[in-house]
């Protein structure tokens, strides 16, 4: 059994410890997963606690047909795509009434802990959302093609032409900053 | 960027708000479901005795009985009033309508009078310019529902003997003669008739016979009638009733043949009534060829069983209308509610 899916289980049965280790293996993770949907590192950390409320409150069941981590980022992209569609109904805020925002540099080291995926990941962020989540759950989540196109709610043929096609405009984006991919 | 603590606490804390909010709510739904529950039984139930209050007994319908003032004194005018009501209501045009409504009860013989009145009495009144209707002896406007048939005036010309007419029916004419010759053996319903006034004495088949399988020749004989009675009736309708009335001047019996009805009240199609009358006090016309008929037929006179009958047939108002006259008693045939073919056939096939 999965730590993910042990502490859940826990958390279930009334140990709210095993919520705190939810929150402490996958928190990192799934923001940089979910900013790579919402655009930036403060939404991503808001529909991160978002989603592990659902968790909390919900207690939805868990079936056990994927791995935990992929159910808790397919339940994170969700809310991450739920909180998009509601803020382009609202208004938009001016910039100088907008609270600064991070751009996660802290946490992408503190996280990714290697340079080189550090400049990967950075390299990411200017390809296209799904190309960046597809790429962010394969590389640095390793997530296998079934897992990944489960947290993203496609098919597996979907996620691997979408991967295919993350790849090269990965390698023309890494190829502009003077990195070769093949390196990576 | 909020550590993981400071995460799992914000999580945990709003757990613990949904708890308590969900536990409010249960409290709370545990509270007013009983509440609702009686509050929406108590709206049914007054919704219910609104609509069906207990005291709203239903009663059964009450039958239109008017009867039309008896004047033997001026028997014409007596006519008059009552065509002229009658025209009022259904002006020139018999109301077979309302006999066809009065007859459901037998032994209620008057329905909306003024619509149709007997005329009967000792002087033959016919026509009058005022109401254009005719009549067919003196008027003593009585709660029969057999009656003069208000029409427009014809020329008496137009008056033809169509015994071939009668002939002419699919159906075979009634030739069997009576043994007796009806002068002189046309019974007296003031002999004979049962002091009961009004009765229903639909018989059984047992009463009748071979030559009478609805009994009626036996209740004729029984009141003092013509024993006579159709021998052709349309497939499908069955004897429903006989009522019997007596009054002061006639005697009235009603028989009624019903189709099987799908509809709780049926319709007039579906109904023939005979009605026979029997006038004891009725005198011949002084002049048989003012009878004048409603304009769409034309009057006819056939030999029925040894009868010489006067009809004819209004299709406005589908019903045949036949009298035999035999100096002071009458004898009335109305087939109504069936189209002219049908009334004539059984017209012709009483035997």
């Amino acid at each position: 059994m999965e730590n993910g899916e042990s502490s859940y289980r826990r958390f279930l049965a009334g140990d709210d410890e095993g919520m705190v280790e939810l929150i402490r293996n996958y928190k990192d993770g799934l923001i940089l997963y979910l900013c790579s949907i919402t655009g930036d590192i403060d939404s991503a950390e808001e529909c991160v606690q978002d989603t592990f409320i659902r968790l909390a409150v919900k207690k939805p069941h868990f079936a056990g047909r994927s791995s935990f981590r992929t159910w808790l980022y397919a339940i994170g992209r969700n809310m991450a795509v739920d909180r998009l569609r509601s803020l382009k109904r609202r208004r938009q805020t001016s910039l100088e009434d907008a609270a600064e925002i991070s751009d996660g540099t802290d946490l992408e080291r503190s996280y990714l802990m290697s340079e080189r995926k550090v400049t990967l990941h950075r390299a990411m962020r200017n390809l296209k959302k799904e190309y960046q989540q597809v790429l962010w759950l394969t590389y640095f989540e390793e997530f296998t093609a079934a897992e990944a196109a489960s947290a993203m709610g496609k098919t597996r043929k979907q996620t691997e032409n979408l991967l295919y096609n993350a790849r090269k405009a990965l390698r023309t984006e890494l190829e502009k900053e003077g990195f070769s991919y093949d390196e990576l | 960027m909020m550590s993981y603590k400071e995460m799992a606490a914000n999580v945990l804390e709003a757990r613990d708000r949904y708890e308590e909010k969900k536990k409010r709510r249960k409290t709370l739904m545990l509270r007013c479901i009983p509440a609702a529950a009686g509050l929406c039984l108590a709206v049914v139930l007054g919704a219910a005795a609104t609509k069906h209050p207990l005291t709203d007994i239903p009663q059964p319908p009450d039958i239109v009985t008017e009867t039309a003032p008896v004047t033997d004194e001026e028997p014409v005018t007596a006519v008059t009033e009552a065509v002229t009501t009658a025209s009022a209501a259904k002006p020139g045009r018999t109301t077979a309508t309302a006999v066809s409504q009065t007859v459901t009860k037998p032994e209620v013989t008057v329905t909306a009078a003024s619509d149709v009145t007997t005329v009967q009495g000792s002087e033959p009144s016919h026509t009058t310019a005022a109401a254009n209707s005719i009549v067919t002896e003196a008027a003593v406007p009585q709660t029969l529902p057999i009656a003069t048939v208000p029409g427009k005036q014809e020329q008496t010309a137009a008056v033809t003997a169509r015994t071939e007419k009668v002939s002419q029916s699919t159906q075979a004419p009634a030739t069997v003669t009576m043994p007796v010759s009806p002068v002189e053996n046309m019974p007296s319903p003031v002999e004979t008739a049962p002091a009961d006034p009004t009765e229903n004495v639909t018989p059984t088949l047992k009463e009748g016979g071979p030559d009478d399988p609805y009994g009626i020749k036996a209740v004729c004989r029984k009141y003092g009638f013509i024993d006579i009675a159709p021998a052709n009736i349309p497939e499908g309708f069955e004897l429903n009733d006989i009522g019997y009335e007596e009054q002061e001047d006639v005697n009235v019996l009603f028989i009624n043949f019903n189709r099987k009805r799908s509809r709780p009240y049926g319709g007039i199609g579906e109904t023939i009534y005979l009605i026979y009358s029997f006038n004891k006090k009725a005198e011949p016309p002084d002049n048989w060829d003012t009878i004048i008929p409603p304009p769409d037929v034309e009057n006819m006179t056939s030999t029925v069983n040894g009868y010489e009958f006067r009809h004819y047939y209004s299709s406005l108002d589908k019903q045949l209308y036949a009298i035999y006259t035999d100096n002071n008693q009458r004898f009335t045939i109305m087939v109504c509610g069936s189209d002219r073919q049908t009334a004539e056939s059984i017209f012709t096939s009483i035997a």
